[in-house]
């Protein structure tokens, strides 16, 4: 058992040596705000908090042949200034959305929002469970 | 020779910072046409300068426009789902919503009664707060979507099957969609202001308050009157009766919270939010 496991764990490092990531493209935030998570998890340590508009680094993992690898659905790779790491998809957007505090500037300037406010409404967005009903 | 390089930068930055003029709103300070007038009348140039100066105007109000609408207080639509969503925020501790909560499979049973029941194309969210100060409640949100707020502790307390916490929620997804809400918590003071513009005033941040106020009160306090209550347990009735496993789950639902706000202390306070699970069983019995 023990060795199945250091097996495992030797080829997911190889294969982890294997992959590069490479700048994908650059999406906004869609947010009113959003975390950074250092993990790709809800759950996991948060890095940084965005507000909606903020352009966000968005990166792909490739494999030395140049093969794109699969990563994760829910989760993308992301560099927001000097932060490395991942973001929930839902957050972000191919182009900039429209936001609240653009459409809405002074309105917003005006609530003063304190910097535990903000980083507490990135977190709103995280602990959310959505759902929608289909016509099928 | 340090210093004026300084203050030649600091008045290029001032500059820089006031706002900025069109092209031809500059142009139009630095000429003077009217005295010149009758040379540029001989070439023509009369019509030119004046399509010139008709550009200039227009640009200059469409961005004393854009400057306006900087003051611009949200719309209705635009304001539901932002203010409920700074009460979540505001109210964090007390909610408790922050915490690490297990995947209880409430998007696809709600999903499959919404689709059951013929609500289709209706997005929702659902936050879980580990609080028993606050039961079940839906919120003003966006249109076609719903934001849930539901009580881990109530639930658990009575055990409740998925379906009974989907029918639960279902039940507020029709009180929000009467408005009851919104109606009440609407105070005055927002209600003059909402699409309006402040440019030029001082924005009153006290009618922000008293809407977080009466979020308080419906929420915490005060819930829903009796009228309300019927009106939404005969909606329920009128939709759940079709589906013989629907209805008796909300009946199921129904008696066990009333055996637990009679049974248990700490959901006294249910009845004064939702009266009452007793009388809504009686409404639904058959005579």
């Amino acid at each position: 058992m023990k060795k199945l496991l250091i097996l495992f764990l030797v080829m997911q490092s190889s294969l982890a040596k294997d992959q590069s990531k490479v700048l994908d493209k650059v999406m906004y935030v869609n947010k009113i705000f959003a975390q950074v998570h250092k993990n790709p998890s809800k759950h996991s340590i948060y890095l940084t908090t965005t507000e909606c508009g903020h352009p966000v680094k968005v990166y792909k993992l490739e494999s030395k042949n140049k093969s794109r690898v699969l990563f994760n659905r829910t989760w993308k790779i992301v560099k927001v200034g000097s932060y490395d790491g991942y973001m929930n998809e839902e957050y972000l957007s191919d182009t900039k959305v429209k936001c609240f505090q653009d459409k809405y500037p002074k309105f917003f300037d005006s609530l003063g929002l304190e910097i535990n406010e903000m980083f507490y409404w990135g977190k709103l967005y995280d602990q959310y469970v959505t759902g929608k009903s289909r016509a099928n | 020779m340090k210093i004026t390089l300084v203050l030649s930068l600091l008045m290029l930055c001032l500059s820089g910072l006031s706002a900025e003029k069109s092209k031809e709103e500059k142009e139009n300070e630095l000429i003077d046409f009217s005295k010149i007038k009758d040379v540029i009348k001989s070439d023509g140039l009369e019509e030119a300068a004046r399509k010139k100066s008709l550009i200039a105007l227009d640009k200059k109000k469409k961005r004393l426009e854009k400057d306006r609408s900087r003051y611009n207080f949200p719309t209705e639509e635009d304001f539901w789902p932002f203010i409920s969503e700074y009460w979540l925020v505001k109210n964090a501790s007390i909610l408790k919503w922050n915490v690490k909560k297990p995947d209880y499979g409430l998007d696809e049973s709600l999903e499959q009664l919404l689709q059951s029941v013929g609500v289709f194309e209706v997005k929702f969210r659902i936050l879980l707060v580990d609080s028993p100060n606050v039961f079940h409640f839906a919120l003003p949100y966006k249109k076609n979507e719903v934001l849930f707020l539901l009580s881990i502790p109530f639930i658990r307390t009575m055990d409740l099957t998925k379906l009974e916490i989907s029918i639960l929620l279902f039940e507020d997804y029709i009180r929000i969609k009467q408005g009851f809400f919104e109606e009440m918590a609407m105070t005055k003071d927002i209600k003059s202001v909402l699409s309006s513009n402040f440019q030029g005033k001082k924005f009153d941040k006290t009618s922000l308050k008293g809407i977080l106020e009466r979020y308080d009160q419906i929420i915490l306090t005060e819930g829903f009157n009796f009228k309300q209550q019927f009106t939404v347990t005969k909606e329920m009735e009128k939709i759940l009766k079709n589906n013989l496993k629907f209805w008796n789950s909300y009946f199921s639902l129904l008696k066990k919270i009333d055996n637990l706000v009679k049974g248990n202390s700490l959901y006294e306070q249910y009845i004064k939010i939702f009266p009452s699970p007793e009388l809504q069983l009686n409404w639904l019995s058959p005579n």
